[in-house]
């Protein structure tokens, strides 16, 4: 942008000569640049006079200039001023570069900033009104579709459930999350900020950029800059409200009542006397409201005023959920404040306050999915009815009284030290405090002899976690002649220190919720419980980082982490983190052409080798299983028990992950279209993932422990393309980002004592349906291929087969072509990686219309309908049984009626594609013309009308293809879930 | 301006000092234990800890999936009984009651997980008590407890699976192959229950507080049912004599004490599983209470029209076995299940042909009329006239059948029976086959009798039975795929 300015200068000031000095008049339009929105307000004033004027309501504006008259000099708050020279012009229209859009040449990195055209590494930014855009309570649904390589699922609607990120495939099992650096302070997760005091997201994605991060960096590192005070003089104060409703874009489909008693029918015959006459509720329904409400206000101050500035920002989110008893609202404080003490010493804080309250409906989704439609809700005289299936989901969620609260505090206090005038010191000392309680009570009831409670029972507890961090850096930075040297040094300490304490009751003395304390709970021994534990993890890490450059043309950067954690054994303490990254600015060599079609091409390429450490700090230990107690004595008396708890890993090593990338960034016609491509390599060994021991082992039944257990690549190309233009008074953007992943198993530890493969994804009944062996995609799904049904008996007899099928059932694949079928036939069905995941947005504006649409989705993933595979009990079928075979030739694809047995062992009867298109939000804007705002004392108002998810193209039969699973072994399960909402929203900001 | 640059260097300073000596300390900064509980270094070393490791191996029974699997899938398999409840509650169970489960069945691999979890836990004890520095007495009695407790849990697991992982030490491979069967018993369940029958003391020498403990007897009577499932009846006969002879039991006077609440820990009890309803309870006997009124549990394991009309006239153990609706226990009326029919045909609509009435066992009955107190139900493993019936059997496959008569006879007259008479041994030998299953109908023991008899194929076979497949279960398919098909799946199991 600066290199713009100059070349327009350049070229303007040459024409200064030819300009004839003479009385004239001048006009235009100023516009935005980041969205080409038109700027109302804009003082323009003539340079070296007080002569001025500004724009109207259309950014429209008109100046009488005197012949010494040459330069104007537009400025907005917000804005970068901007000098012009006239010339001969008499139209001349401007564009304006926000502060905000400025910082995009200058790139936060870890442990500080950069230029963008300095960068070796891989990094995405979002930024301006893009991180606001989706009504969540959560800042990281603004990545989703915007960065190449990340993606962001929401595999639960429930309120205040954090979406999970991805960043360039699945490495790992144990938690694949990304970390975010809020203002220099490292976190697991940034749910606490509200979108509006976020003034910058940055994605580093390659090894160059995340090694600095050392054993954190494995899954990318999310920095997240929040607002500081604003630049020009004076106070700046922003109010803005947004309301939505919400409901339910999608049911999935069931047989009704009739369908149903059919079915059961054809299972045990004689249940249903009439199937005609049987009721039909749709239980969906019954528990899903409509047109559910979100609100978001915040209103913020900000500015400063010579030495000192400050940021200063309230918000209040709530979401009510469309199951009853659901919910979620938070505060969100924020104060930043920075005051320079002298030219070379600066000190500051960051501080957010958070306090947010959540309550949790009762687990009711996967109990309507199963429950009978011929049953019904109520009695005659109004009680809960018994509910076949899984019981009755609106007695659950009534009796279900949940909540949460919560109040954290992150930020931290810093101070800067510029010295021997290459040098500055940093130290900050940053905190995250996190404080919870959560409280659930169950009355007595009966519904059902499945469905009842005896006791009322009330659960308390507390927890608190505390982190605080220290971290300090040198940075030295020196120019001679054409080097450019930049070199920092770190050492940093964390703490982090949890503990919770908890207890329950029995048998209150009422149940009015005056009375939800354990106070109120039966005083006997042996049905109090107490409970209270903790721990405490550390880190201690040497940091260096070095960047050269030459002529702007050859960029080097070196880094290096090395990190020890506590989590590991003396053995395996320390982690080596190092990195190497060169850059080509080719534009700034002598044998580019001059032409104006490039504006930008570099060429990087970077290597390095970040990890991974997030498993609990006592992964390795084995402990002691305490309260195993038994029943002796004629008095039936409890003695206690005790003994070794499950086995462990004492050899417990860091993940890491060996990153390769080579990107290649291309601009056009003054970044009218840019263009980055990045190949990208990473291969993670050692990934840390919670394997299920056998049962011969003695754990019990699928108990995991955390293992070094495999070697994965992730391969693929991003790819970010943008195209900003103007077609008469239409300006217009439109962008799209594409990411391919190739994931592949390269070989399983013998460490982990799984060598050949680890089976995983366990549905929870017994059946796991995910294999994990070289070659193939982590987690791949594994069962047989069904090739049809038995027709008849000639066909069964005369085809191998499971000892238990017979006519109607699925035909499986004999894949090992030996004349049998038995598990050996098992083989790979799908992945539940997506090969491509992608998004495109768009925006327009018109005079004071504009208009965005932002696309995202993926392909080539699958999903194992895991909630239509797990039967221990009769349930409602999915609309697909209505089709079932009843005859020869009457479906090659859906079995007879079964309710377990054969046709449910893992097979792709239970597999669908999980691709999908949404559109994910579509939004229209108005500003008010400015002789209005000016009447109202603003500078700034605006309206929008939203939509989020507002349609998804998907051949999924559930309620999303967004299937979540933190451990990669298991990804792609739908064993049901609570579903995402089509959000509609209307919003106004205003600016004074 | 010098001042500043003064600030400067004495902040920089002091910041690099406190930098450094922060370093120095670097190793016990990293070093952090788990908090608020112990590790394994630092467990098993005193009297105290070796009790506490002990009684942890009996805590297993408290767990539902003990009960094959939560489930009493041992009586739904025979001929006894079928699945009961609604017939869209745990309808996956419908599939043992007619043979057509598979090797995935989560039941089956809950259940193996929670006998090697047993099995983990007196290893432990077999493994560290002995170096523990504490009375000896009380060393060889809780070594006693865990050698037998190992035995029984293989005995389950061996019946069950056949050849098995043989895991005798707390840490175990992930991958491990089937060693024979044969020696599972040899190397471990008979050794192991000749050292508990060698430490173990007789019942009346434990105090009255630790009653449900393994005792001596226990042992010898587990030893003989071992015995008698490799068909060695010289031993079965020797050690369910000598159990016998001790007269450390006898049968209750009662017949329905021989399980009740009120002949808990009774004289004849012999090996017996402990549970409290409000804190240490056992969901075994909440699985098959009666459903709906009174609602006493879920209604699994009913029995079947077969075992009803098998009792001879006259045999007070139908009533005291089966619930039947309409009848009053215990001062509670029995309304059953209004969600549900009564009985069930076999050939609708015509309805001639009792397939189901609807009924429930008895022998976990808990008076009162909720479902709380069933979670106090002490499950009996042996009691006595089982000891009775082996003796019998052993002492007629052994040409005794006159002795034989006198244990089979003594188990007949407390059910209000006539004595048998007869004296030839094959007709002797069916009706102490008979006597078994009235006697110890709907507790877990008839389909492992007519396995161990070879009658499974001629009874189970209308069932679903298939010879040559399902005298054993398959090995979960979960087990063989985490395994990495190091074991290998039973016969006929696909």
């Amino acid at each position: 942008m600066v290199k713009k300015i100059l070349i327009t200068f350049l070229f303007v000031s040459q024409l200064i000569g030819m300009a004839l000095a003479q009385s004239k008049q001048v006009g235009g339009r100023v516009t935005a640049r980041e969205d080409g929105s038109t700027l109302p307000g804009v003082n323009i004033i003539v340079e070296g006079t007080t002569k001025g004027v500004t724009t109207d309501a259309f950014g429209d504006y008109a100046i009488e200039l005197s012949e010494n008259d040459n330069v104007l000099i537009f400025s907005f708050i917000g804005y970068a001023p901007q000098k012009v020279v006239v010339g001969t012009q008499t139209v001349l229209n401007v564009i304006l570069v926000s502060n905000a859009e400025e910082l995009d040449e200058i790139v936060v990195v870890g442990y500080g900033v950069q230029r963008k055209s300095d960068l070796t590494g891989s990094i995405g930014s979002v930024r301006g009104s893009d991180l606001t855009k989706i009504p969540s309570f959560s800042p990281e649904q603004a990545l989703q579709g915007k960065i190449a390589g990340v993606q962001v699922a929401s595999p639960s609607g429930a309120p205040g459930a954090a979406p999970v990120i991805r960043i360039r495939g699945v490495g790992t099992l144990n938690n694949s999350s990304p970390i975010f650096v809020v203002d220099g302070v490292i976190l697991d997760d940034i749910t606490f900020l509200n979108s509006g005091d976020i003034e910058s997201m940055e994605v580093l994605k390659d090894a160059s950029a995340t090694a600095i991060y050392g054993s954190r960096g494995s899954n990318g590192v999310i920095i997240v800059t929040t607002k500081s005070g604003s630049k020009g003089e004076g106070v700046q104060v922003s109010v803005s409200s947004e309301y939505s409703l919400q409901r339910l874009s999608k049911q999935i489909s069931m047989l009704t009542g009739e369908e149903f008693a059919k079915v059961v029918n054809v299972l045990t015959p004689g249940t249903f006397n009439n199937t005609s006459i049987v009721p039909n509720t749709n239980w969906q329904d019954q528990i899903f409201s409509d047109w559910v409400p979100i609100q978001n206000h915040q209103a913020s101050l900000s500015g400063s005023s010579g030495k000192y500035s400050f940021y200063f920002g309230a918000s209040y989110f709530k979401q009510d959920g469309i199951i009853s008893k659901s919910g979620y609202d938070r505060v969100s404080i924020k104060l930043n404040n920075s005051y320079a003490i002298s030219k070379s010493i600066k000190v500051g804080n960051n501080l957010t306050i958070a306090p947010d309250n959540r309550q949790n409906a009762a687990d009711v989704v996967p109990i309507a999915y199963r429950a009978w439609p011929t049953s019904v809700p109520y009695t005659a005289n109004g009680d809960f009815a018994e509910v076949f299936g899984a019981g009755n989901p609106l007695a659950a969620n009534e009796f279900t009284n949940s909540t949460a609260q919560r109040l954290r505090a992150v930020g931290n206090a810093y101070i800067d030290v510029s010295f021997l005038k290459n040098f500055l010191f940093k130290s900050s000392f940053g905190f995250d405090l996190s404080y919870g309680k959560t409280k659930s009570y169950t009355p007595t009831f009966f519904v059902s002899p499945t469905q009842e409670n005896l006791r009322s029972s009330l659960g308390v507890s507390t927890d608190e976690n505390k982190t605080w961090l220290w971290e300090n850096t040198i940075n030295y930075n020196k120019t001679i002649d054409k080097h450019k040297f930049n070199a920092l040094a770190g050492f940093t300490l964390q703490k982090t220190t949890s503990e919770f304490l908890s207890g329950s009751v029995l048998n209150l003395i009422g149940t009015d919720p005056s009375l939800w304390y354990l106070n109120a709970g039966e005083t006997l021994t042996g049905t109090q419980r107490v409970g209270n534990g903790g721990s405490i993890s550390t880190i201690a890490s040497y940091l260096f980082r070095t960047n050269y450059s030459y002529q702007d043309k050859y960029l080097l950067t070196v880094s290096a982490r090395i990190d020890g954690s506590s989590k590991f054994g003396k053995s395996n303490l320390y982690g080596t983190y190092p990195s190497f990254a060169v850059g080509w600015n080719l534009l700034n060599e002598s044998f580019m052409p001059t032409s104006r079609v490039f504006s930008n091409v570099k060429l990087r390429a970077s290597w390095g080798i970040v990890g991974n450490e997030k498993i609990n700090g006592d992964s390795r230990f084995s402990l002691i299983a305490n309260g195993q107690n038994a029943v002796f004595g004629l008095n039936e008396q409890i003695q206690p028990g005790a003994t070794l708890g499950s086995t462990a890993n004492p050899n417990l090593r860091w993940e890491s992950t060996t990153q390769t990338d080579i990107g290649l960034e291309l601009g056009f016609w003054d970044d009218k279209l840019t263009a980055e491509l990045d190949y990208y390599s990473r291969v993670t060994d050692d990934i840390l993932v919670g394997l299920t021991t056998p049962g011969h082992v003695g754990n019990g039944a699928f108990v995991r422990v955390i293992t070094n257990a495999a070697s994965v690549l992730n391969r693929g190309v991003e790819l970010t393309l943008a195209w900003r233009d103007q077609i008469g008074q239409v300006k217009y953007k439109i962008g799209g980002v594409a990411s391919t992943v190739h994931n592949e198993v390269l070989n399983l530890g013998a460490s982990s004592g799984s060598d050949s493969f680890i089976s995983s994804g366990s549905l929870g009944n017994g059946q796991f349906v995910t294999r994990t062996e070289v070659g193939q995609p982590i987690g791949s799904f594994y069962g047989y291929n069904v090739i049809g049904i038995f027709q008849n008996q000639a066909e069964l007899d005369a085809s191998p087969k499971l000892s238990d099928q017979s006519v109607g059932d699925l035909r499986y694949a004999d894949t090992k072509q030996d004349g049998i079928i038995n598990a050996d036939d098992r083989t790979y069905i799908g992945s539940p990686i997506p090969s491509l995941i992608f998004g495109f947005n768009t925006e327009f504006s018109y005079k004071s219309f504009d208009l965005s649409l932002d696309f995202q989705g993926q392909s080539g993933n699958k999903i194992y309908n895991g909630k239509m595979a797990v039967r221990p009990d009769l349930y409602n079928f999915e609309a697909r049984v209505r089709n079932y075979w009843r005859g020869e030739g009457t479906s090659n694809v859906e079995p007879r009626p079964s309710a377990g047995g054969v046709n449910y062992e893992p097979s792709n009867y239970f597999i669908e594609d999980g691709s999908y298109l949404r559109l994910r939000n579509i939004r229209v804007g108005y500003n008010f013309p400015l002789a209005l705002t000016k009447k109202l004392g603003l500078t700034n108002a605006r309206a929008y009308l939203s939509g989020t998810n507002v349609f998804t193209l998907t051949k999924y039969s559930g309620f999303t293809p967004e299937i979540g699973g933190n451990d990669a072994f298991s990804s792609g399960i739908d064993l049901g879930i609570y579903p995402i909402t089509a959000v509609y929203s209307v919003g106004l900001n205003l600016t004074f | 301006m010098n001042r500043w640059i003064k600030t400067n260097r004495v902040i920089s300073a002091l910041l690099l000092t406190s930098t450094l000596s922060v370093v120095a300390c670097m190793d016990d900064f990293l070093d952090q234990k788990p908090q608020g509980q112990q590790t394994e270094e630092v467990f098993l070393k005193t009297s105290q800890d070796a009790q506490l490791a002990t009684t942890a191996i009996y805590n297993i029974f408290l767990d539902w999936n003990y009960h094959s699997g939560g489930f009493p899938i041992l009586d739904i398999i025979s001929d006894d009984a079928y699945k009961g409840s609604n017939p869209g509650d745990a309808s996956a169970l419908e599939l043992f009651n007619k043979f057509q489960f598979t090797a995935s069945a989560g039941d089956i691999s809950r259940w193996y997980s929670a006998l090697y979890k047993g099995i983990r836990r007196a290893n432990i004890v077999i493994e560290k008590v002995p170096l523990v520095p504490m009375d000896e007495t009380l060393k060889k009695r809780l070594l006693g407890e865990a050698h037998f407790l190992r035995a029984h849990f293989y005995f389950d697991l061996v019946r069950a699976f056949g050849d098995l992982p043989k895991v005798t030490v707390p840490t175990a491979p992930r991958k491990l192959a089937r060693s024979p069967k044969s020696e599972i018993y040899s190397e471990i369940i008979i050794p192991d229950l000749l050292a508990a029958s060698e430490n173990l003391l007789e019942k009346s020498q434990y105090a009255t507080t630790d009653a449900g403990r393994a005792t001596k007897g226990a042992a010898k009577s587990l030893l003989a049912k071992v015995y008698i499932f490799q068909n060695d009846f010289i031993n079965t006969e020797k050690y369910a004599l000598e159990v016998i002879t001790t007269g450390q039991y006898d049968l209750e006077p009662e017949y329905k004490n021989a399980f009740s609440l009120p002949g808990q820990f009774g004289k004849e009890s012999v090996f017996e599983l402990g549970a409290e309803a409000n804190s240490g309870g056992s969901q075994f006997a909440n699985t098959q209470g009666v459903r709906g009124v009174p609602n006493r549990g879920w209604g699994f394991n009913r029995p079947s029209v077969e075992l009803i009309n098998f009792f001879e006239p006259n045999d007070i153990r139908k009533d005291e076995t089966v619930v039947f609706l309409g009848e009053t226990i215990d001062g509670v009326f029995i309304g059953g299940d209004s969600g549900t029919q009564d009985t069930v045909y076999a050939n609708p609509p015509t309805n001639t042909i009792i397939k189901e009435i609807e009924t429930y066992n008895q022998k976990v009955w808990v008076p009162g009329i909720a479902t709380l107190e069933a979670f106090g139900y002490n499950k009996r493993i042996i009691r006595y006239a089982d000891v009775l019936l082996l003796a019998a059997e052993a002492l007629n496959e052994n040409n005794k059948t006159a002795a034989a008569l006198l244990h089979l006879n003594k188990v007949r007259q407390r059910a209000g029976l006539l004595p048998v008479a007869d004296t030839d041994k094959v007709i002797v030998r069916q009706k102490i086959a008979d006597e078994r299953r009235a006697e110890l109908a709907m507790e877990g023991n008839r389909f492992w009798d007519l396995i161990r008899t070879g009658k499974a194929a001629s009874v189970l076979g209308p069932l679903g039975f298939k010879v040559g497949k399902h005298e054993l279960f398959p090995i979960p398919q979960s087990e063989i795929d985490l395994s990495e098909k190091t074991l290998q799946q039973n016969p006929n199991w696909d």
